[in-house]
């Protein structure tokens, strides 16, 4: 009897060893084939769900890529600086290498210390306003332009064309869009159209891509937090990749419309999200904030775990 | 040729409506505004406000078209959401009236905000509603 016990026991304790070395090693796992690539990676965004928590969908409306959800895949092992023959920082990926894309862009360029951001009177109450009430225009499918470009769920791309003289920036989540800085020396237009990402042109100072950008309209957030903006924005953006999985990114605002004085950011940092794509991300499709895109919902409850 | 100029003109103010239209998420006042204004609920006449931030004052106009008046005083005061403009309009009798509009601001951050109060033309006083077009 003692000895049949001890049996009994051994054996419910080899399951449970053989159980938790299949779960460790994955072999084991149903669901999605991403389910076990999700989760450490993905930099929690203020009102999203944690990354896993979704079961391999992405957070939002739109098609979710199943595996390619907002994280992505493993994150490389530190590296230096990757570098062009010409010395230049690579902003992207790496010939050659798996492909990756940037996570965790700044979601609030204010500080939290309002005193210290020259807001005129009606941008403070208008950003203390929108801390309240948050009517985002990305949450509608707009392309959002300045720093909320790099604030989406699933991460952005910086493709480097070098032989065009010009660097697209695709962003994943709203509407699937994408700006272009043009690289070739040309300055902004005399005259433009104002858009929701801008005119971009860049430079080089070092090691550090310096991006000036005008010409916006005022129907997006410059940040998820709402900080405010109008037409006069004069937006210049500081990229520094110090490791092959670290981008740096600092932004000084000058807006005579929003701002008494120009003011900078604090430092942002993005991280390299590797053996990652983009995926098709249709914003409209199965929306879950219709009411939003017509105008006539009032409020949204970012508490839910699908907010549109 | 009237039909030429007519159309020239109608295109003229659908540009302006439109330049207008395009500011959505700046300066609370920006934009176009839609609605009414009367002495009662059966006295009402239909109201047009475009209005424009240019970093220090609100400019704008009512009613645009052949007989637009300009506004000549525009300010919002953000810590109550409080309204105030004020224009001159011809009248009938070829003189001028002075109108003063006093509202309070409504969901704000919203594309489709409201204002809402009174206004005054010397002794006649009554009330108005807009709504910012998208």
């Amino acid at each position: 009897m003692r000895r049949s016990k001890l049996t009994i026991l051994l054996a419910i304790g080899g399951a449970t060893l053989l159980f938790l070395a299949l779960t460790t090693t994955g072999i084991g796992q149903g669901g999605t084939p991403a389910a076990g690539q999700r989760g450490a990676q993905a930099p929690a965004l203020p009102g999203a769900p944690a990354a896993g928590a979704a079961g391999g969908q992405g957070r939002g409306g739109g098609n979710r890529g199943g595996g390619q959800g907002r994280g992505g895949g493993n994150a490389a092992p530190a590296q230096p600086t990757p570098r062009w023959p010409d010395g230049k920082p690579m902003m992207g990926s790496v010939p050659g290498q798996p492909t990756g894309r940037w996570s965790g862009g700044p979601t609030r360029m204010a500080a939290r210390d309002l005193d210290q951001v020259p807001f005129q009177p009606w941008a403070k109450a208008v950003f203390q306003q929108r801390q309240i009430d948050q009517f985002e225009p990305h949450t509608r499918c707009h392309a959002s332009g300045a720093s909320r470009q790099f604030s989406t769920p699933y991460g952005t791309e910086l493709l480097e064309m070098r032989d065009l003289q010009r660097i697209y920036i695709m962003d994943e989540g709203g509407p699937h869009s994408y700006r272009i800085i043009y690289m070739d020396g040309r300055q902004h237009p005399a005259k433009l159209i104002p858009s929701n990402y801008g005119h971009s042109i860049g430079h080089w100072e070092g090691d550090t891509l310096v991006v000036d950008t005008v010409g916006y309209n005022e129907k997006f957030w410059m940040d998820t937090a709402g900080t405010p903006h109008t037409a006069q924005l004069h937006f210049v953006e500081r990229f520094t990749r110090s490791d092959f999985n670290t981008l740096q990114y600092q932004a000084t605002i000058e807006d005579s419309g929003a701002y008494t004085a120009p003011w900078t950011t604090a430092m942002f940092t993005m991280r390299w999200t590797a053996n990652s794509d983009l995926f098709e991300y249709i914003c409209q499709d199965n929306n879950h904030g219709p009411e939003l895109m017509i105008g006539s919902q009032e409020s949204e409850d970012r508490s839910r775990q699908f907010v549109p | 040729m009237k039909l030429k100029v007519l159309t020239g003109f109608s295109l003229l103010v659908v540009l302006a409506l439109t330049a207008a239209a395009t500011a959505q998420e700046g300066h609370p006042m920006t934009g176009t505004w839609y609605g009414d204004f009367g002495t009662s609920a059966t006295n009402r006449n239909d109201l047009v406000v475009i209005l424009n931030w240019d970093g220090k004052a609100v400019s704008g106009m009512v009613n645009p078209g052949p007989d637009l008046v300009k506004i000549k005083l525009a300010t919002l005061d953000s810590t109550k959401w409080a309204v105030h403009f004020e224009a001159d309009a011809k009248n009938k009798a070829g003189g001028m009236d002075h109108f003063v509009f006093d509202g309070t601001m409504k969901n704000v951050v919203a594309g489709n905000r409201t204002i809402n109060g009174t206004w005054t033309c010397g002794t006649t006083k009554g009330d108005f509603k807009i709504q910012r077009d998208l």
